[in-house]
């Protein structure tokens, strides 16, 4: 704890420009949050929920199992707080998600289940902005849909770090970390997971393009 | 730099070309992938495809998430418990390792006491015209029988050539209540009958001699009728055995021995195995 907290200073010392205003309040509450303070906790969890619920819907194709993810994420991030050792604290509390999606996506692979339920009812309808048209929410919804399908469809190495790649800006050294694979098994994974996503949107690329 | 235009797109890599689009070409193969893009049409469709299919996943619409992730002061109380265990965890994942060792070392040892005890069980049930082995159970019979009939056994004993069941007690569970023994000294034609390595098993129960010793038989120290069947008592069998059991004595104490040596590795390790599960299931309530 006593090392978290010296690293979390320095942490804090190198935060010098307006845009770091984020990570200097995270740091801030995870470090109330290791003098006990929950609220101090569940402040960071409000400010980084979305996020990581957009993340790991990506990767486990189920809204409920993707919500049960994240609040094992969370869990997880409240009791390995005393191991956090700097650095950003979104990419941290990103690799804790990541690997409970990895350890769900494990056994559901034993126990395989129906990808993207809602996707399969019609009436749900992304949420999108008020001004955009509606044709491109349309076409928009469209897309959605039809890309979550082919991203269930890809094997889920595949799929992860093609998300973490292309949704979570990861470079393929930092997948690889986080994967526990090499960097070429991470290039690997990202351009056959490519070409396959392609092939699989084939018959609607008109989507896609324009 | 040859033209792709005159090869048809099957024939092209596009791997290579996802590789681009990943940045993770050198330059020679940055070189090629440039070309197909430049000359095949198809080639190029599929570039642009990987460039809008990555910009749409970024992109992809998420539902809004099913409800909120804060923690209650419960979950942080549970959390912070199951924390404070977590200096457990190396320990209970040695025993863990130590546990499963011991379980599975019991495990084989067992079988391997079974395996033997089969194999006992199959010598005593040879063909009764060996007469090697009739020979040396016929030696090994009277002393052990003696235990039961003491003071009245004083001539050697003959084997019963005839090798016919006499007596009806059986000596299913041996001189040491192992296994070892013949299931039934019925159907090996009595200790006399048995390899020379049970014969002394069959020959516990006085009254399977019966037929083959001469002399008198009376009631036993213990109060039974050596002539009339009598309970298989281990104890006595046991104690007959280990006094006066000649050569062989020693066998049914090593695989007692290494029985409850089985056993107990099997039951500790188990319990090695057990102690983390219950202890996180304390933790849990």
């Amino acid at each position: 704890m006593a090392d978290g907290r010296v690293v979390i200073e320095a942490q804090r010392a190198e935060i010098r420009h307006p845009d770091d205003a984020g990570q200097g309040i995270d740091l801030a509450m995870i470090e109330q949050a290791l003098r006990g303070e929950l609220d101090a906790f569940n402040q960071l969890v409000v400010r980084h929920q979305d996020h990581l619920f957009a993340l790991v819907y990506r990767l486990v194709p189920d809204r409920d199992q993707a919500a049960d993810v994240v609040q094992e994420a969370f869990f997880s991030a409240y009791r390995n707080l005393g191991a956090f050792r700097g650095g950003s604290v979104k990419s941290w509390l990103g690799r804790i998600a990541v690997n409970e999606a990895m350890d769900l996506q494990r056994s559901r692979r034993r126990r395989p289940s129906q990808p993207y339920p809602e996707l399969e009812d019609e009436s749900w309808q992304p949420p999108a902005e008020q001004t955009v048209e509606p044709e491109s929410r349309t076409l928009a919804a469209e897309r959605s849909r039809a890309l979550a399908g082919a991203l269930a469809a890809l094997p889920f190495d595949q799929r992860n770090c093609i998300v973490l790649f292309d949704v979570e800006g990861y470079d393929y050294g930092e997948i690889a970390r986080i994967m526990g694979v090499s960097v070429g098994t991470v290039k690997s994974r990202i351009h056959r997971g490519r070409v396959a996503l392609r092939a699989s949107l084939e018959p609607v690329r008109e989507l896609f393009r324009g | 730099m040859h033209s792709n235009s005159t090869t048809p797109h099957a024939a092209h890599d596009e791997l290579l070309l996802a590789r681009l689009y990943g940045g993770d070409v050198d330059e020679r193969d940055r070189a090629r992938a440039l070309d197909l893009v430049a000359t095949c049409e198809e080639c190029a469709g599929l570039f642009a495809d990987l460039g809008a299919i990555a910009t749409a996943t970024a992109a992809m619409a998420v539902p809004p998430r099913p409800r909120g992730f804060t923690l209650s002061e419960a979950d942080a109380a549970r959390l912070r418990r199951r924390s404070d265990g977590g200096s457990l965890h190396g320990l209970f994942g040695w025993r863990r390792a130590l546990g499963g060792s011991m379980a599975a070392i019991g495990l084989a040892g067992m079988v391997a006491l079974g395996a033997v005890s089969a194999l006992g069980t199959g010598s005593a049930m040879a063909p009764q015209s060996d007469r090697g082995a009739l020979t040396v159970a016929a030696q090994a019979a009277p002393t052990a029988a003696s235990a039961y009939l003491p003071g009245t056994l004083t001539a050697a004993p003959e084997v019963n050539g005839g090798g016919t069941k006499q007596g009806g007690a059986t000596a299913a569970t041996g001189p040491s209540g192992s296994p070892l023994a013949p299931p039934d000294s019925t159907t090996a034609p009595v200790a006399s009958q048995a390899a020379g390595s049970s014969a002394a098993s069959s020959a516990t129960d006085g009254t399977a001699l019966d037929g083959s010793l001469n002399g008198p038989t009376g009631p036993t120290a213990d109060g039974h009728d050596a002539g009339s069947p009598a309970p298989a008592s281990s104890d006595d069998s046991f104690s007959s055995k280990s006094t006066g059991g000649g050569s062989n004595s020693g066998g049914p104490d090593a695989w007692t021995i290494a029985l409850a040596g089985s056993l107990g590795l099997l039951a500790l390790g188990l319990l090695l195995l057990a102690a983390p599960r219950l202890a996180a299931r304390r933790a849990r309530r």
